[in-house]
């Protein structure tokens, strides 16, 4: 049954799957490019440092569009082949779960081979260290996590989104009429803060994302 | 038809406009007028203010005295306990390591009162001043005295009225009357900075990325083994000519080239040309007349220091500051051995010392297993298609 659905996600995933795969490879070979010309050490880190939004961009990308492609179809088809399968609702949305994590494999590697090759090339300034492992095992859960959120999401009813929109919009009126009021409390940040800070939902997306470091 | 109600609605707006138009520029004169009675009188308040404070930090009559080991501090009642805690804890963090340096303080008397402070946003703060309370008239020897308006009060520094800042302003203004009144040179060599604590292990990555960042040939050829040009890039062997001894000839032409950036009208368009097509005379005659950068930054000088200290413990900074010779023979003292192991050590120390990635730890594993299970419990709970 997996490898079913996971043949026919492929299908619908693959071109997106591939492409970011590439993206991935290239991310620190096109950071090393940048930095090549450094004139010490400490420059050659800021300039990789420059690139670490990249692998966070990449990592939330993938993992977003690969779990909406797992849904596409099923809301294409209003869930008539899901519910045709001899199986429960939540098996089926464990499998298709499975699936897509397995295809964020691929990019993670990408990032990892990429980053192989630039440890390979021999221009990292001696005294500097890579760091290829760390960097690809927090791209793989960052793309995880954007991939388990946006599951998630897809997988809900329509009225559970308009609930999150609602609630992001709800946010944003209360920031609005917050400061309208001239009251003195940056609702937005704290909330971003709550996201973004560990052990936040967001929070490996934040910090410094490092190929090379002292 | 067309054109008689716009006509008369200009004619209405005009005849709006004119007396609008002269009761601004009659409101804006009056604005002009007030501005510069509210200038006036912010000028005066200034001055008196600045009389006041004057007149307040040159009388010490009605002060109480504070006397904790070596220090005396002269202070208001109303900031007696600040100062009294703050001068214990600056004596007794500082006695461990300055021993009898710290005599230096007897001929001193340090002064703590309220402050005005009118520059800051948060005015519901109370402040106070810390600073020296001279005896005689202003005559300062030391370059690395910071000077005020005061002529009775140097060092002077302002912080809120909490214990904690005001101990670290009484310490650090120990420290400063220590170092002015050791060997100019030492002073000169540490940059008017005296350590309080040991080297931490994270100074040593700082201290790798400043020596293979450099700009000059020497603190390369350190971090490469050689202890001689070590001493040379902390500036514990003196240069006479830095031009030659710090920089290789590539270096000394991108300094040239920098300096030609920065300030081409400053350097002899002649000479530069000359170093360009591969002179290195005309690179080192530019250079040995323009201000170079250090080898490796002040820090490192610092943090020789804070190894020494960790090397010699206790009273370390006593025998740096009451051994008399040069910076090698002050180092070697605090540590209690050559300096040249000091440095060895440290160049050891920043060579093998490996920061730990900020890319992954258990925790960015753990909070990501965790939204990742929830994510995908609650994607298989949903009832979407029930």
């Amino acid at each position: 049954m997996f490898r079913a659905i996971a043949f026919t996600q492929w299908k619908w995933t693959r071109t997106v799957a591939l492409l970011a795969t590439v993206v991935a490879f290239s991310l620190p070979i096109a950071s090393l490019q940048s930095a090549r010309d450094a004139s010490n050490a400490q420059e050659f880190i800021f300039r990789m440092q420059a690139w670490g939004l990249g692998y966070a961009l990449l990592a939330a990308g993938a993992g977003l569009v690969i779990a909406l492609a797992a849904w596409g179809h099923d809301h294409q088809g209003r869930h008539v082949y899901a519910l045709s399968l001899p199986i429960t609702r939540a098996r089926y949305a464990l499998l298709r779960f499975a699936a897509g994590a397995l295809f964020l494999v691929p990019v993670a590697l990408g990032v990892l081979l990429g980053s192989v090759a630039v440890i390979a090339s021999g221009a990292i300034p001696e005294g500097l260290h890579a760091f290829p492992l760390s960097l690809t095992l927090r791209f793989a859960f960052a793309a995880l996590v954007s991939f388990a959120l946006f599951f998630a999401i897809g997988s809900a009813t329509t009225r559970t989104a308009a609930a999150v929109l609602g609630a992001i919009a709800v946010l944003l009126f209360a920031q609005f009429l917050l400061s309208s009021l001239n009251i003195d409390y940056d609702l937005l940040s704290r909330v971003g803060t709550f996201v973004f800070a560990r052990p936040g939902i967001l929070s490996v997306f934040s910090g410094r994302w490092m190929l090379i470091d002292v | 038809m067309y054109s008689a109600p716009a006509a008369r609605t200009f004619l209405v707006v005009a005849a709006l406009a004119c007396p609008i138009g002269q009761s601004f520029a009659q409101t804006m004169r009056q604005y002009e007028q007030r501005v510069d009675t509210l200038a006036q009188a912010w000028r005066r308040a200034t001055a008196l203010r600045i009389e006041y404070n004057e007149a307040h930090g040159r009388d010490y009559r009605g002060f109480d005295t504070v006397t904790v080991g070596p220090m005396r501090v002269l202070t208001e009642r109303s900031t007696d306990t600040l100062a009294r805690r703050g001068a214990e804890f600056a004596v007794a963090s500082l006695s461990p390591l300055y021993g009898r340096a710290l005599d230096e303080l007897r001929t001193h008397t340090l002064v703590v009162r309220t402050e005005r402070a009118t520059d800051v946003e948060d005015t519901t703060k109370a402040f106070v001043m810390v600073a020296e309370a001279r005896q005689g008239a202003a005559k300062d020897p030391s370059r690395f005295v910071l000077r005020s308006g005061r002529e009775k009060e140097r060092f002077p520094v302002v912080v809120a009225a909490e214990k904690e800042l005001v101990a670290a302003v009484l310490r650090d203004a120990a420290l400063k009357l220590m170092l002015a009144a050791a060997d100019t040179g030492l002073g000169r060599w540490l940059f008017s900075q005296l350590p309080v604590d040991t080297l931490p292990s994270t100074e040593w990555t700082r201290a790798r990325i400043d020596l293979l960042s450099s700009q000059a040939v020497v603190a390369r050829r350190c971090y490469a083994g050689s202890v001689h040009d070590c001493r040379l890039s902390l500036g514990i062997t003196e240069s006479a000519d830095p031009a030659v001894d710090w920089f290789d000839a590539a270096d000394r032409r991108k300094l040239v080239e920098g300096i030609r950036k920065n300030d081409y009208n400053g350097s002899d368009p002649v000479a530069t040309e000359a170093c360009y097509a591969g002179s290195d005379s005309a690179c080192v005659s530019i250079l040995r007349s323009a201000t170079l950068p250090t080898p490796v930054s002040s820090n490192q000088r610092i943090n020789i220091v804070r190894l020494a200290i960790s090397l010699g413990g206790s009273g370390s900074m006593e025998r740096l500051l009451l051994t008399p010779g040069t910076v090698d023979a002050r180092i070697a003292a605090a540590a209690c051995v050559p300096t040249d192991s000091v440095v060895q050590l440290w160049v050891a120390r920043a060579r093998s010392a490996r920061t730990v990635s900020d890319d992954m730890s258990p925790g960015i594993a753990a909070s990501s297993l965790g939204w990742i299970l929830l994510c995908g419990v609650l994607a298989l709970r949903s009832s979407r298609w029930r």
